[in-house]
């Protein structure tokens, strides 16, 4: 795709960035042995190589992975705008959808990357030092990774729609920021309003871990599906008619 | 606007909309549940019949059955336990009025009567008081409640049987049980001989609570929660009937060897609001006073 390999050029040869894919890798290397002497000193078990990848993802959904992809998002728009490299972008003979779309498509494949990262790395010291490790829990581990990336990618995907309206990274970033913690507040205090935000599916590979497909799971991934479309149409609407 | 951006905003809020609706029309099992567990709290008397089961590889080594009226609203019950444990059944009967409790177990003739201070009794009152939630925290409580369980509500499978009851079910395989209810689990199992140095010492003449508790075999590794299946049974008139937890773990212990423990839990409630709570007769008896342990620290 045009621009395609141009945005992910710049958003991998960003210091951020390499840092925040070692961390992605280390940290569950990291936590798997902390916690296996924890659970030896104190004589519990709550993991086990087939739940450890779940317990991290858990984490990750829930704070680690919503921060980086609004860091990552405020910087592709906002930043860019108040950098002022975005004009150069503009100039180049491609139409603002194909600029958009490239962007988004971009944020998609950051936010495979990490959860993949984050995941064979759980996998290998959920398989090296924790006890139980099995064939069905690496499958299960697999897939409720992949299925995180779509309510992530919803999350992403509203980011990028009200960064358009900020002029600086920062700014995008401090409102991005308060928007999820308000969202997840909601989720818990509110949940009949909270459902019709995407936060409410952040761990909802374990509704699919559940239930699997019936008719609650199929209406929250048509809920899903349909409000990337919504927001992707209304961040495009923006990014075309937007004055730089 | 142009048309088409028009389009799909309105197309894809649509099916928004149809998706969120969709998804939130069918939880009926928990709400029923709901409502059955609010209608419960309600009721001021009921028969409960109680039991509990524990094998060990197929084998049973423990297992309690108990009978109990109990009167909320003046604080009255009786009740009538008996024990087997690794073969050897207690029997044990209680009466409580509101500030006296009167033990007679199988092992022996004697009636052990235990007087509550007045002031412990105001401190229960109190304590009781303190349960009840305002409307407004109650809400709040569902709220949090809801939003935790949300990934589960759906799994709850419904069927109306006889008598126009119906018959709540969720099945939680090991995948599926939360990673804190894991760990406690395997904490309690395998730090069980810890626990032994604090022992009931209370004891009533030839009874001991201690011949009361389990021996569980000690787990060291590999110990996990495989299974857990709560059932619930609600009545025509929304009242939460019957309960049965059946909690699946396995474990190896120091010797290598594989444990599957399995504990059942049932009970059955039954005469709600007309249940009759019976009082013993101590004239003639042989009457033992007990002195009730707890009063030394609280004054």
């Amino acid at each position: 795709m045009l621009n395609l390999q141009n945005e992910w050029n710049k958003l991998v040869q960003k210091k951020s960035t390499i840092v925040l894919f070692c961390l992605s890798v280390i940290f569950p290397l990291l936590v798997g042995p902390a916690i296996q002497m924890m659970q030896n000193k104190f004589g519990f078990t709550a993991f086990d190589g087939e739940s450890f990848p779940l317990v991290i993802l858990s984490l990750a959904v829930s704070f680690y992975l919503p921060l980086l992809l609004a860091l990552c998002v405020s910087d592709m728009f906002a930043g860019e705008q108040e950098q002022k490299t975005l004009s150069f972008l503009l100039v180049r003979p491609l139409s603002r959808y194909k600029l958009f779309t490239s962007k988004i498509v971009c944020i998609g494949i950051y936010l495979l990357t990490l959860l993949l990262q984050v995941c064979l790395s759980s996998l290998i010291t959920g398989a090296i030092w924790l006890e139980n490790f099995t064939f069905t829990g690496l499958l299960m581990g697999l897939s409720a990774f992949l299925l995180s990336w779509f309510p992530l990618m919803a999350i992403g995907i509203l980011l990028s729609f009200l960064a358009l309206w900020f002029g600086s990274s920062s700014k995008a970033l401090t409102f991005s920021i308060l928007l999820y913690l308000v969202m997840v507040v909601l989720t818990y205090l509110f949940p009949t309003v909270a459902q019709w935000l995407p936060a409410y599916d952040n761990d909802w590979y374990q509704r699919w871990i559940n239930n699997g497909i019936n008719i609650v799971t199929f209406g929250r991934t048509l809920y899903l599906l349909s409000f990337c479309a919504l927001f992707f149409t209304l961040g495009y609407y923006k990014f075309s008619k937007k004055e730089f | 606007m142009n048309k088409k951006v028009l389009a799909a905003v309105g197309v894809s809020g649509l099916l928004m909309a149809g998706g969120v609706l969709s998804a939130s029309a069918s939880t009926s099992g928990y709400d029923l549940f709901k409502t059955a567990v609010k209608k419960t709290h309600t009721i001021n008397s009921f028969t409960a019949q109680t039991s509990a089961s524990l094998t060990d590889n197929g084998k049973e080594i423990y297992q309690v059955d108990s009978l109990n009226a109990v009167n909320l609203k003046d604080e009255s019950g009786n009740s009538t336990v008996s024990v087997t444990n690794g073969g050897i059944t207690t029997k044990v009967d209680y009466f409580s009025k509101a500030n006296q409790t009167v033990v007679k177990s199988s092992k022996d003739d004697n009636y052990y009567v235990i007087d509550e201070s007045e002031h412990k009794k105001e401190f229960k009152r109190k304590e009781h008081k303190d349960e009840n939630l305002s409307p407004q925290m109650q809400k709040d409580v569902e709220a949090i409640f809801d939003a935790v369980t949300k990934n589960y509500q759906d799994m709850i499978t419904t069927s109306v049987g006889a008598n126009g009851k119906t018959e709540l079910q969720l099945d939680l395989s090991k995948n599926q049980i939360p990673a804190v209810g894991q760990a406690v689990v395997s904490f309690f199992l395998k730090n069980i001989d810890q626990q032994k140095d604090h022992k009931e010492k209370a004891e009533f003449g030839s009874l001991q609570l201690a011949d009361l508790k389990p021996e569980l075999p000690q787990l060291k590794n590999n110990i996990n929660v495989s299974r857990v299946v709560l059932k619930g049974i609600v009545d025509k008139n929304d009242y939460l009937t019957g309960q049965e937890a059946t909690i699946y773990v396995s474990g190896e212990d120091v010797n290598g060897t594989h444990h599957d423990l399995v504990l059942m839990l049932t009970n059955t409630f039954d005469q709600l609001n007309n249940s009759k709570v019976s009082g013993v007769d101590l004239t003639g008896k042989k009457v033992v006073k007990v002195q009730d342990k707890h009063d030394g620290h609280e004054d």
